[in-house]
């Protein structure tokens, strides 16, 4: 998105989409609301206090996550007002630590969560490092939380405040979360005013309250730490004020482009300050940044405390907002170039190259020249950067833990011997050139130098090389001076033109070695990804599939895996180690843990992570789009040995196991389905061969009654009688098959309704019908409320239930007294009763005559299959209804009824059309 | 059995045999009626064919089994409707809980249903009613249509109760004229939303059992016990002569 694209005035449709996935997303997070201060003792956690007993008044579920009063009277009677969550008590080294109840507070589920020192860092064992990560596992989860912290933790400033007072800040939060909150609350007061309460004792200082008072509080820096405060909360006025024009061009002038930034940095620690610089610039323009490292064969090479430089400063402008990106290749500025062309970047920010080659910066090969020379407009900003840049040593020991590397013994020895072996070299070739000097010659002696320092150049590189052939030379020169080989000026400017011409010849030597050395990393890897695909590939199941990554990891990168699975059926339940047994050594609750957070919230956690660090494996989320489908746990990984892009080489296969472990669980899914679909064909096959064959012989049998009934001129009564009989007992034994198949096709839960819009009058002309036999000429009266919507249901099974329930009134009513139907709707439901005089329900089995072949012996008549309401019930429950039964009060009888859910009923004619 | 001229001839085609049986001996007692029995798709095509284009003496009514050996009854519908079979009645023989198979052969061209189990009255109840119905077709030409106590008049489109106007709106007109072209004959709710409110309707189904209900209200004395439109269940509707049928 360039500068001249947008000039139009619109604004950029990539920022309204932002804007937009911005609000959804703080929709489906939860609010945060930040109380800033310049200092301690500024009167933040009494501000948020005080602004969570607002909420508590407004009715607000507010809960205490940790506050710390520090003893202060007025800040504890504030936090006592409130109910608050009991801490967790973390045991740590014969001690016991008490720490916010991560747990707790996500089972508790308040709807604001005050949450005090945002910088704290965590008791070891504890699930994150920090409290800022609690928090936002916390916002991620959906609730919203405020919470307290002073400038001087903040990631971006932290080190201007290190200057400023002097006072190493340990703990810091990523900036972020500042732009993340929803609101941003300055809690200010006058420098003289904190002093003054500083001098009062309101301020807590804790055991190095001392010091701080001389150091920390001095007048001076409290002035610098407002300002900072101050500029922060100006700073995210106008962003606010941005974001609103944004959305609402028309307020105020047109909503802008947005300029990108790029920033280049290198395994120099001293990037780090090119790193904030470049967001300062950000932040300041409104532009997007971003930060690339480009891996180059000889970066390759670097010693691993270079990569862990780089994965700390690509991971600090994670940190800041910027978005990062290693790229590969043997010209960084044509990389860069290439890459800032893609991504429409307006500017480039470099870091001032660092000794003599800073005096090179037009040299035609020189990054700086390339992009100065670049046909397209992009502005470069070289940044001065500081000649040396003191690095806390716990900072750099921290950046290096972090990724486990360290410039291990065996490395310097081995680089040691190189150095010791082509000095070797050397001294072996001066002990030749110095036997043989007579047939070589000069010019030979020097050849064969040459070859000696091409060779180390081959093996070792090109300061060996170098080594060698200046230990030739010098100690030839320095045994062999009277073997008549010249010292004058000439032989000397010979030796540099050598010399040089060596250093040019091992620099190819080296360059081409490295190259090789990249490509074959390169082959390697896509090898092992390519063996991966294949073994997938190949795999049938998900057991299929996980057995053969375990396999594959194994083989080729030397890593022992394991999986963690939620259930099959369900994404929310526990997960389930695939295999079920690690050697591992931590506890298997650890493992879940690190695990299950992995899953959610889709990060890595565990080894050299910032989550959970402390477990001896690595978890990585398996994920196929945007979907978890499992959790890769990586053991004995030794990430010393690990080359560059390890990590991201590891989501590359994460990912690959994800799609595959996708398409298994799919065909899985299919099959299943087939399986069902068969088991329902044969199913319905079996009940209709049932119905067919029980329902046949009975038409046969009624049929031939019929018959003989219609020519019963020879017959006598009796056997008229008879025949009459047969005839009964067939119909109601055809009745009993029909509802017991009925039944079964209910129970089976293969019912599908086939619901349509029908009016109850319509339904109970068919259930008039059918009720003639057993209701013969009863009187039936109908009250069916005027407005009574359209019922949506599947009309023969609701005209079953009316007719079950009817029949039923009539058996159970004496004949003279007459039958009930009520219907009526309130705006949720759709009620019908059938009310009749009978002898009404024995009491104390109103629910019980709903089960299958329960019945009440009926006075009159014979009884009925004690299926018919049971089937009602099933029917009921299919349609989401209720159906319930009670007896009369005053008079007597039962009345059974049921109810359906009123939906929005459908468009109905016009009148009169 | 004996043949002759004017009787009535049925063609059974049913492949079980208590009911084959037992509709044999029931005809074979009526007078009247003559019922040729076949047992498969195949005969009962072939004793059809040998009727319809040698002899030239089709069957009245065509009993029909849906389920038979050698196929779905609904492709002989289909044959018959095709080859010009509409002289036979067709009336299928099918079990309860198969509702949406009758619907089928209502839509493929059957002119009724019985369900299974059914009395011998019952079936001849039923064959004489079509007979009736058949007769009234032939018989009148005029525009005006009379069934039990309704008068409708195809000119002006108006109905009468006993001589007494009933207001109608063109689409409760068009309904009822639907049903009383087709007196007798259970047409499908499908059919129905069809004829009058066209092909493309399908979201309207419920207009149906709305105007259904609205002209019994209208037109039958309870509207709760209709003696004029009857409710086939699950399958459609039915326009009777309640001093026909009775």
């Amino acid at each position: 998105m360039s500068t001249e694209d947008r000039a139009d005035g619109r604004p950029d449709p990539d920022a309204l989409l932002a804007q937009v996935q911005r609000e959804e997303e703080a929709r489906r997070r939860g609010r945060l609301k930040i109380f800033l201060g310049a200092a301690p003792g500024v009167g933040k956690t009494y501000a948020m206090l005080r602004y969570g007993q607002q909420e508590a008044a407004k009715g607000v579920d507010v809960l205490v996550g940790i506050v710390e009063t520090h003893q202060r009277r007025e800040t504890q009677v504030m936090a006592d007002a409130l109910p608050t969550l009991p801490r967790a008590r973390i045991p740590y080294r014969h001690i016991v630590l008490e720490e916010f109840d991560l747990d707790a507070a996500l089972d508790r589920r308040p709807e604001l969560l005050l949450l005090d020192e945002l910088a704290h860092s965590n008791a070891p064992g504890s699930r994150h490092k920090k409290r800022w990560q609690d928090l936002e596992e916390l916002l991620d989860a959906g609730f919203s939380v405020a919470t307290t912290v002073n400038i001087q933790h903040l990631e971006s400033v932290h080190e201007v405040v290190q200057q400023i007072t002097g006072v190493q800040v340990q703990e810091t939060i990523p900036d972020r979360l500042i732009q993340r909150a929803d609101e941003v609350i300055l809690v200010d007061i006058s420098d003289e005013d904190l002093l003054q309460r500083l001098k009062e004792g309101k301020v807590y200082l804790g055991e190095r309250g001392q010091h701080a008072m001389t150091h920390f509080f001095r007048k001076g820096n409290l002035i610098a730490l407002r300002q900072l405060a101050l500029r922060l909360a100006a700073d995210r006025v106008d962003l606010e004020l941005r974001q609103f024009r944004q959305q609402n061009p028309e307020e105020g002038q047109r909503g802008g482009s947005r300029d990108r930034l790029l920033v280049a940095v290198s395994g120099r620690p001293e990037d780090e300050h090119l790193v904030r610089a470049a967001y300062h610039l950000a932040t300041a323009q409104r532009a997007d940044w971003l930060v690339v490292h480009v891996d180059t064969p000889r970066g390759l090479l670097q010693r691993p405390q270079t990569q862990a430089w780089i994965w700390n400063h690509l991971h600090l402008a994670e940190q800041l907002g910027a978005e990062t990106a290693r790229l590969t290749g043997v010209n960084i500025g044509a990389e860069i170039l290439a890459y800032a062309r893609l991504r429409d970047v307006t500017q480039v920010v470099l870091g001032q190259t660092q000794g003599l080659r800073k005096f090179l910066w037009w040299w035609p090969g020189s990054l700086t020249a390339h992009l100065l020379n670049s046909e397209r407009g992009i502005d470069v900003v070289i940044h001065p950067l500081p000649v040396k840049k003191s690095v806390p040593e716990d900072r750099r020991l921290r950046n290096k833990q972090y990724l486990g590397m360290v410039d291990t013994p065996l490395r310097r020895r081995t680089r040691n011997r190189a150095f010791v072996i082509s000095g070797g070299l050397g001294l072996a070739l001066s002990g030749l050139a110095w036997s043989l000097g007579a047939y070589l010659g000069f010019a030979g002696i020097f050849m064969l130098y040459m070859l000696g320092a091409v060779g180390a150049a081959l093996r070792y590189g090109r300061w060996p090389s170098l080594i060698t052939f200046v230990a030739a030379v010098v100690s030839y020169y320095s045994f062999g001076l009277n073997r008549g080989l010249p010292t004058t000026f000439g032989s000397l400017a010979y030796f540099a033109l050598i010399l040089s011409l060596i250093l040019l010849i091992s620099q190819l030597v080296a360059r081409s070695h490295e190259q090789e050395l990249m490509a074959r990393i390169r082959e390697r890897r896509a090898r092992n990804l390519y063996q991966l695909v294949q073994a997938l590939s190949g795999a049938r199941g998900i057991e299929g599939v996980l057995n053969a990554s375990i396999e594959k990891l194994r083989q080729t990168l030397d890593v022992t895996a394991a999986f963690w699975l939620p259930p099959t059926d369900s994404t929310s339940g526990a997960l389930q180690m695939f295999p079920a047994s690690t050697e591992l050594e931590a506890p298997q609750r650890n493992l879940r843990a690190a695990a299950r957070w992995s899953f959610l919230n889709k990060k890595n956690a565990g080894m050299s992570t910032d989550t959970l660090a402390e477990l001896p494996a690595l978890f990585m989320p398996m994920l196929s789009g945007e979907r978890a489908l499992g959790v890769m746990m990586l053991s004995n990984i030794d990430l010393r040995q690990a080359p560059v892009d390890w990590l991201r080489f590891l989501e590359t296969v994460a990912r690959l196991i994800a799609v595959a472990l996708d398409s298994a669980q799919a065909s899985l899914q299919r099959t299943e389905a087939d399986v069902r679909l068969r088991v329902e064909q044969l199913q319905n096959a079996l009940l209709g061969a049932v119905s067919h064959d029980l329902r046949t012989p009975l038409a046969g049998v009624l049929g031939t009654a019929t018959t003989l009934q219609r020519n019963a001129r020879g017959l006598t009564v009796e056997e008229r009688g008879l025949l009459e009989n047969i005839r009964e007992q067939t119909e109601k034994m055809e009745h009993t098959v029909d509802r017991i198949l009925h039944m079964a096709a209910l129970q089976s839960g293969r019912l599908r309704l086939q619901k349509e819009w029908v009016p109850l009058e319509d339904l109970l002309v068919t259930v008039r019908e059918q009720i003639k036999t057993v209701c013969t000429d009863r009187p039936f009266q109908v009250r069916i409320s005027r407005d009574l919507p359209l019922l949506h249901v599947d009309p023969q099974l609701i005209v079953q239930v009316l007719t079950n329930l009817l029949e039923n009134a009539c058996r159970y009513t004496p004949s003279d007294r007459g039958i009930e139907l009520e219907a009526s709707a309130d705006d949720t439901e759709i009620k019908v009763c059938v009310i009749d005089h009978g002898y009404g329900v024995p009491p104390g089995r109103e629910e019980e005559i709903f089960l299958r072949f329960s019945q009440v012996k009926p006075p009159i008549g014979l009884g009925g299959s004690g299926l018919g309401l049971a089937i009602c019930a099933a029917i009921i429950e299919l349609h989401g209804g209720r159906i319930w039964v009670r007896n009369r009060v005053v008079v007597h009888g039962a009345v059974f009824c049921f109810t359906v859910p009123r939906e929005t009923e459908p468009p109905m004619p016009a009148e009169g059309d | 059995m004996t043949m002759h001229e004017e009787d009535l001839d049925l063609l059974l085609v049913e492949d079980d045999p208590s009911i084959g049986e037992f509709l044999q001996a029931a005809m074979d007692r009526e007078p009247g009626y003559a019922l040729s029995w076949e047992t498969t798709l195949k005969e009962a095509w072939k004793a059809w064919e040998k009727r319809q284009t040698w002899e030239g003496r089709p069957f009245t009514f065509i009993l029909l089994d849906l389920g038979l050996p050698d196929g779905d009854g609904q492709d002989l519908i289909r044959r018959l409707r095709a080859h010009g079979g509409e002289q036979s009645l067709i009336i299928v023989i099918s079990a309860r809980g198969n509702e949406a198979d009758k619907v089928r052969a209502l839509d493929n061209g059957a002119d009724d249903y019985l369900t299974k189990p059914f009395t011998i009255g019952e079936l001849l109840a039923r064959l004489r009613a079509h007979l009736r119905r058949r007769s009234v077709d032939r018989s009148t030409e005029s525009p005006h249509r009379v069934i039990g106590a309704l008068t409708l008049d195809d000119f002006t489109h108006t109905v009468r109760k006993k001589g007494v106007p009933i207001p109608m709106t063109p689409k409760e007109y068009q309904l009822l004229h639907l049903l009383v072209m087709n007196q007798g004959r259970v047409l499908s709710h499908r059919r129905i939303l069809h004829a009058v409110w066209g092909e493309h309707s399908g979201d309207q189904a419920h207009y149906v059992r709305l105007y259904i209900k609205r002209l019994r209200e209208k037109i039958e004395d309870d509207p709760g016990m209709p003696q004029y439109l009857t409710t086939e269940k699950g399958v459609g509707y039915r326009l009777d002569d309640p001093e026909v049928s009775q």
